[in-house]
């Protein structure tokens, strides 16, 4: 694959793998890393890729690996002061926030409750919900991708959106109360 | 909010500064090309140096890494379960007391085999306990491929304690004449116990039930978890009603998956024995009406090993007929999807399952039923008793003579919401019948913004197909 053709998909995937860097990675800076470090790793395993039809599918599992290590190393090497990690992303939102065409006045109480929601469930559920929701992969394409059945993939999404519904209006109660 | 566009919202587009970074790094690519570089001398990135060292091969997912800790973890808590178990075998009732001292919210279970006569002890906190004695255990014969597999066991409470269902409590104030008649006979039982009994009846939550096998593949474990993550959040059912000595009747089922060839045993022959262990979980919220108080929640697991031997079925296939529009169905959009016929050792059992089409006013009927019968303080915690709403509660099948066929006495049945609150499930035992039924008429009743008390009827015709093997 030439550089030319390399640059101009790496580029039409850029806000997915954004999205994919943000669902897995608590903190704004570790996931733009993340999407850079895929980028570089993309470009070096590009002889790897044996349908380029199959690009952003590898594409996007390298990526995941690359969140993998992040959050192993996270593991082992703890952050000696904590963070707000909710006002980290709402920097990065606000950062962003010129270049959304937002359909609706964005509530951002609302968005750290659903992040916080979204945080809870298990990263694969996680990951589910943001491919078919706002990438708008379908579930074969999804099982496909993390190499599940698509019963499977099916199951987590139903189960990831009651879960969802069920924290965000536990969290709204509580606020309520 | 919705979910879907939340999701947008919160992750967004990439922010300039990673366009930009990204931009740069293409471009040293496409230099590095230029001047026949075929890898670059670094990545193109601002991570640190560290985590350019830690590369994998690509392209492929490392979901199931173990770290050293996880291990350890593991180990220690594999010594620790042994060590319980040596206990346990020793003195069970004494430990589970001394684990279920406090107030904290926790999981009780109690995973010794179920079995008739034998008690089980579960201790809440140091002034409740609850001991079941299990009267009867029943589990059908009917495991085909793609089949329901019906299970029924009783469970008699002893000590001071009853164990009280939110939908009796909450129908407790309600015209008896809107129930239908087995559950007006099954709170009747209970009222009649309670005031025989002098007892306490406690509330229990069946909100989220849970139905296991272990091995249900009869293959490697990473078949069961496929087999079991794609069949039991939809489909696993439970139902309970009240005998007059204040035993709980649970009947439960859930269907087999398509394609779970392996659980079929060689098909046709019959005969092929499996060892299934089947486990029953009530999630019981304790509520003390007297006082209001909560008591912690816990899961209350019953065991049961049972050996089946696979396939003996008796079924009948129906093609549904509705013959009528029920304006209590229409208003919640509940369509009817399935109705199964079985003969199972205790009876007949009649399965039905819709699905709700408006959900939205379903929720909002279910959450001002029950705020109108619970307090705040009752609410919470209990979870949604949601079959105190629109679901059928009596059946009768009709037989072609025009005879009519009620539940038995014993496993009258009910009804409940699945999982996920789509699909509503009911399902009744009633006698065996060696001749084919030509109907089945249910009773549907529930709360309707104009009459709360409405009970309607809707009769299915059914025109079998074949008598199955």
């Amino acid at each position: 694959m030439q550089a030319s053709e390399f640059s101009e998909r790496i580029t039409a995937l850029l806000p997915t793998l954004n999205r994919v860097a943000l669902s897995q990675l608590r903190r704004w800076v570790e996931a733009q890393d993340a999407v850079l470090e895929c980028v570089a790793r993309a470009w070096e395993k590009r002889e790897q890729l044996r349908e380029p039809r199959f690009f952003n599918t590898w594409a996007i599992r390298i990526l995941l690996n690359i969140c993998h290590d992040i959050q192993r190393r996270e593991r082992h090497e703890p952050l000696l002061f904590g963070t707000d990690e909710n006002s980290d992303v709402r920097e990065g939102r606000s950062a962003t926030r010129a270049l959304i065409e937002a359909p609706e006045p964005v509530d951002e109480e609302q968005l750290d409750r659903l992040r916080e929601a979204l945080f809870s469930l298990d990263e694969r559920t996680r990951l589910i919900l943001m491919l078919f929701y706002v990438e708008g992969y379908r579930v074969q394409e999804i099982g496909q991708l993390l190499e599940m059945r698509s019963g499977s993939v099916r199951s987590r999404l139903s189960r990831g959106r009651a879960e969802l519904r069920r924290r965000m209006d536990s969290a709204l109660k509580r606020i309520e109360r | 909010m919705e979910i879907e566009h939340g999701l947008r919202q919160l992750f967004g587009e990439p922010s300039e500064g990673l366009q930009e970074r990204v931009r740069l790094a293409l471009d040293r690519i496409a230099a590095d090309e230029a001047e026949g570089v075929a890898t670059p001398t670094h990545p193109p990135t601002l991570t640190s140096p560290a985590r350019q060292g830690q590369e994998r091969p690509a392209g492929r997912l490392r979901y199931f890494r173990i770290s050293r800790a996880v291990l350890v973890a593991a180990l220690a808590m594999v010594l620790v379960l042994a060590a319980a178990m040596v206990a346990f075998a020793l003195n069970g009732s004494r430990i589970i007391e001394l684990l279920s001292r406090g107030d904290a919210p926790r999981s009780y279970s109690d995973d010794s085999p179920l079995q008739e006569g034998a008690g089980s002890l579960v201790t809440l906190t140091e002034a409740v306990t609850l001991r079941f004695d299990v009267a009867e255990v029943t589990l059908s014969e009917t495991l085909n491929d793609g089949e329901y597999l019906h299970f029924a066991l009783q469970v008699q409470p002893v000590d001071d304690t009853v164990l009280l269902l939110p939908g009796y409590l909450a129908e407790s104030d309600r015209p008896m004449s809107s129930l239908g008649p087995r559950f007006k006979d099954s709170q009747e039982r209970l009222g009649d116990y309670l005031a025989r009994s002098g007892r306490t009846p406690y509330l229990i939550d069946i909100s989220r039930p849970a139905i296991e096998i272990d091995n249900p593949s009869g293959a490697s474990a990473e078949a069961d978890a496929a087999l079991m993550e794609d069949t039991f959040s939809a489909t696993s059912n439970l139902v309970l009603s009240y005998e007059s000595d204040g035993s709980i009747i649970v009947v439960g089922s859930f269907r087999l998956p398509s394609g779970s060839a392996s659980l079929s045993g060689d098909s046709g022959t019959g005969a092929d024995a499996r060892n299934l262990d089947l486990r029953v979980s009530l999630t019981p919220a304790y509520l003390a009406p007297a006082t209001g108080a909560l008591l912690p929640e816990g899961t209350l697991s019953l065991r049961q090993a049972k050996s089946l031997a696979v396939p003996v079925s008796s079924g009948f296939d129906a093609q549904l007929l509705v013959n009528s529009e029920p304006a209590l169905m229409t208003a919640y959009g509940i369509r009817i999807d399935e109705l199964r016929l079985v003969n199972t050792p205790t009876g007949m059992c009649v399965y039905l399952r819709a699905s709700i089409a408006d959900r939205g006013a379903y929720d909002a009927a279910l959450a001002g039923s029950l705020e109108a019968i619970l307090s705040p303080e009752q609410l919470q915690g209990t979870g949604a008793a949601k079959h105190v709403l629109v679901l059928p509660t009596d059946a009768e099948i009709n037989l072609d003579d025009g005879a009519v066929v009620l539940p038995a006495g014993s496993y009258s049945g009910g009804s409940g919401v699945s999982g996920d609150g789509e699909l509503l499930y009911a399902q009744f035992i009633l006698p065996a019948q060696e001749r084919l039924p030509t109907s089945v008429t249910f009773a549907f009743r529930g709360p309707s913004p104009a009459d709360p008390s409405l009970t309607e009827t809707v009769r299915i015709e059914l025109e079998p197909a074949e008598r199955r093997r």
